[in-house]
């Protein structure tokens, strides 16, 4: 009121009394607005110049908030890791000691309270009484089984008709028992009787034109043996002691040959009755034919 | 323990593993087998009895 006061005292000093009161009072309210309206002009520009700062300090203070904020979360994430990585390390060591301790333990509880369970249920199902009678009448039929026989038996053998059978059997069975024996000895002897029998028929069928030393030769290493034996081998021995013959008498010619030097000329006398000496004991010796070793020996004499 | 709890325990064991598996067919031959044993048991301890003993 006291600018309003003003300004109208103002003008109508200035004017001195030329504008009238309405002109006064309009021009005052002219002015009153125009002023309002450069009043909210700077109004408006500081608000907007307020909002402009308040928005740059409000934009870092939310910087200056989340770079705090993300920090603080970075260390809670990496505590909470931390907390819950060493939460889930607890976890699992008590899982693998429930898993592998305490299951099997629990395991064994079970299985054995199972066992339990059956052994109750068995127990009030069929009661152990029970099978101890079954058990105690089993056992009773199968002794008085073996009791019955054996009384059976020893009854029987009480009555003298059976007693005197059974002793009337046990001697035939020792007689034939003995006569079983003689007779297996008897064939046994006319069985080695027979195959010596066989055995001099077959030397003597094989020997008989056989010379006389052989023949007993042959008779001495083949006599004991069995008639397929002989036949098996009687070419080879005979062969044998032809070529022991040969031997011997290559042994007469050599110690002949080595010993003329030493030994005197014979008389032609001397030498004609060795001749037949020596025929005669070569004849009576053996088959073998030395006539032809006979002259050459005669004739090594005579060259020397 | 003896060898017929251990072969009972081991059928009692199996019995469970093959309800878990829901195989019921050799879980039933398994229980069987395992009661079988236990009666065979309680048999053999009355047949030791003598039964002449007073």
């Amino acid at each position: 009121m006291s600018d309003k006061a003003t300004i109208t005292s103002v003008l109508k000093e200035a004017t001195e009394g030329i504008l009238t009161e309405d002109a006064l009072a309009e021009i005052e309210a002219v002015f009153e607005e125009s002023v309002k309206e450069r009043v909210a002009l700077h109004v408006e520009k500081a608000l907007a110049e307020q909002d402009d700062d308040h928005a740059a300090k409000l934009e870092k203070l939310l910087e200056a908030i989340d770079t705090d904020h993300t920090g603080k979360l970075n260390k809670l994430v990496e505590a909470i890791n931390t907390d819950h990585a060493s939460k889930l390390a607890k976890a699992a060591k008590k899982f693998n000691k429930t898993l592998n301790e305490d299951a099997s333990v629990f395991k064994e509880e079970v299985v054995s309270n199972i066992s339990n369970y059956l052994e109750l249920y068995l127990e009030r199902a069929i009661p152990q009484e029970d099978i101890k009678r079954a058990m105690n009448n089993t056992s009773a039929v199968r002794m008085l089984k073996q009791l019955r026989e054996a009384l059976a038996v020893d009854s029987a053998l009480a009555q003298d008709t059976i007693r005197g059978a059974v002793k009337d059997g046990k001697n035939k069975i020792q007689t034939l028992d003995k006569q079983v024996s003689s007779l297996n000895e008897n064939n046994e002897q006319l069985t080695r009787e027979l195959v010596r029998a066989r055995s001099q028929l077959v030397l003597e069928s094989r020997t008989k034109d056989l010379p006389e030393t052989k023949r007993k030769y042959m008779f001495k290493v083949l006599g004991n043996k069995t008639p397929e034996f002989i036949e098996e081998n009687y070419d080879y021995t005979l062969k044998l002691l032809e070529k022991t013959e040969e031997e011997r008498l290559e042994g007469f010619k050599k110690e002949a040959a080595s010993a003329k030097q030493i030994v005197d000329r014979p008389t032609k006398k001397q030498v004609i009755a060795e001749q037949k000496e020596s025929v005669v004991t070569e004849d009576k010796s053996s088959d073998q034919p030395q006539s032809g070793l006979l002259p050459n020996y005669m004739d090594e004499l005579r060259r020397t | 323990m003896s060898d017929t709890n251990k072969t009972t325990n081991l059928n009692i064991k199996q019995f469970i593993q093959k309800v878990m598996e829901g195989n019921y067919a050799q879980a039933d031959k398994h229980l069987q087998a395992a009661v079988e044993q236990k009666l065979a048991k309680h048999m053999k301890q009355a047949k030791t009895k003598n039964i002449f003993k007073k």
